[in-house]
């Protein structure tokens, strides 16, 4: 399989879960990882693990075969991640910023709430 | 380009139709709802831990859309839930997303204000219609009505009053992937069951 060009990680590892169609639900009922934590990875909310037998279950998952061109830009993207502060490479346009929310009771937020939940939605220790 | 307040039970309906012929061609029930959000429109899906219980909040769109939120426990633990609120989302990206682009914040400097200055009834215009949506996605009336016939077969109408509920209404729910309460929902609009508000406020809490 062709490798997807990437910036980051989080992108690389989502950008190959999707090629080979899996959701998010379906990787992780496989593979017994943790939706949550997944999602915060291919986010890059979370620095991936450098643990070479960690990497190596990600890399098998996600069919990236030892010592191949993906296999070295996957450990490389892991290692330069580790050094990577979300907050402070995130722009208006890489924050997640709500259109549309459903609350239990359709009721709409206060400003001060609002605030919060953009916060919320955008810290990576959360 | 619809406005909120022009979208129509019928007109939702249809849009739901488009987007099943386009994604869900062979009307394939349970509708793989995740699948066609994250493999076919290729949206991001973002799990949250303690979105709901913070905020109240089980599901959310980004103003580009192409990321949907929602609640890291609702999509673990409650998985008819969260392929509602999935569908709800999609509702919004659907129905939605040209009049946002149009009318919605121009800056992100104007982002906060206008959310605080967004009508209510607008608001809830919006909500409604997703879930609305959501419904028809997910329980379509050309798979609906068959089953529901066959599930009723035996009864005398087949327009129920809740009481009238077969015990085995939770397996047809199953079918469909939908949580008892949003096929409840679902089947009142149809008219294939009457909910008196009593019973709504029951369960569902006030104001359905």
């Amino acid at each position: 399989m062709k490798s997807q060009p990437t910036t980051n990680f989080g992108e690389f590892f989502r950008n190959r879960r999707i090629s080979l169609g899996m959701t998010l639900r379906s990787f992780c009922e496989r593979f017994g990882y943790d939706p949550g934590n997944i999602s915060r990875l291919e986010r890059n909310m979370l620095p991936p693990t450098v643990d070479d037998e960690k990497l190596a279950g990600y890399a098998k998952a996600l069919q990236i075969s030892k010592d191949t061109e993906p296999w070295v830009t996957f450990h490389d993207l892991a290692y330069i991640a580790k050094g990577f502060i979300p907050k402070d490479v995130q722009t208006e346009n890489t924050m997640f910023l709500p259109a549309f929310f459903r609350t239990m009771r359709n009721k709409k937020m206060d400003k001060n709430k609002f605030e919060e939940l953009i916060d919320f939605l955008n810290d990576s220790n959360e | 380009m619809n406005k909120p307040e022009d979208w129509t039970l019928r007109t939702i309906e249809q849009e739901a139709n488009k987007f099943l012929k386009q994604y869900n061609p062979g009307l394939t029930i349970p509708v793989p709802i995740e699948e066609i959000l994250e493999l076919r429109l290729n949206i991001r899906l973002v799990v949250y831990p303690d979105l709901e219980n913070r905020f109240g909040i089980n599901g959310i769109i980004n103003n580009s859309f192409d990321a949907i939120g929602i609640d890291e426990h609702v999509y673990v633990q409650q998985k008819e839930r969260a392929r509602f609120t999935l569908a709800e989302e999609l509702g919004h990206m659907v129905l939605h997303r040209e009049w946002y682009i149009k009318h919605g914040p121009r800056s992100f400097t104007d982002f906060l204000d206008w959310h605080a200055k967004l009508d209510a009834k607008i608001y809830d215009y919006i909500e409604r219609q997703a879930k609305t949506f959501a419904s028809f996605v997910l329980a379509p009336s050309s798979t609906l009505i068959p089953e529901w016939e066959r599930f009723t077969a035996g009864k005398s109408s087949r327009s129920l009053q809740l009481d009238q509920l077969p015990d085995n209404f939770p397996d047809f729910c199953k079918k469909f992937g939908l949580a008892p309460q949003s096929m409840l929902l679902r089947l009142e609009k149809s008219g294939f069951l009457t909910i008196s508000q009593d019973q709504k406020d029951l369960l569902f809490g006030k104001r359905i």
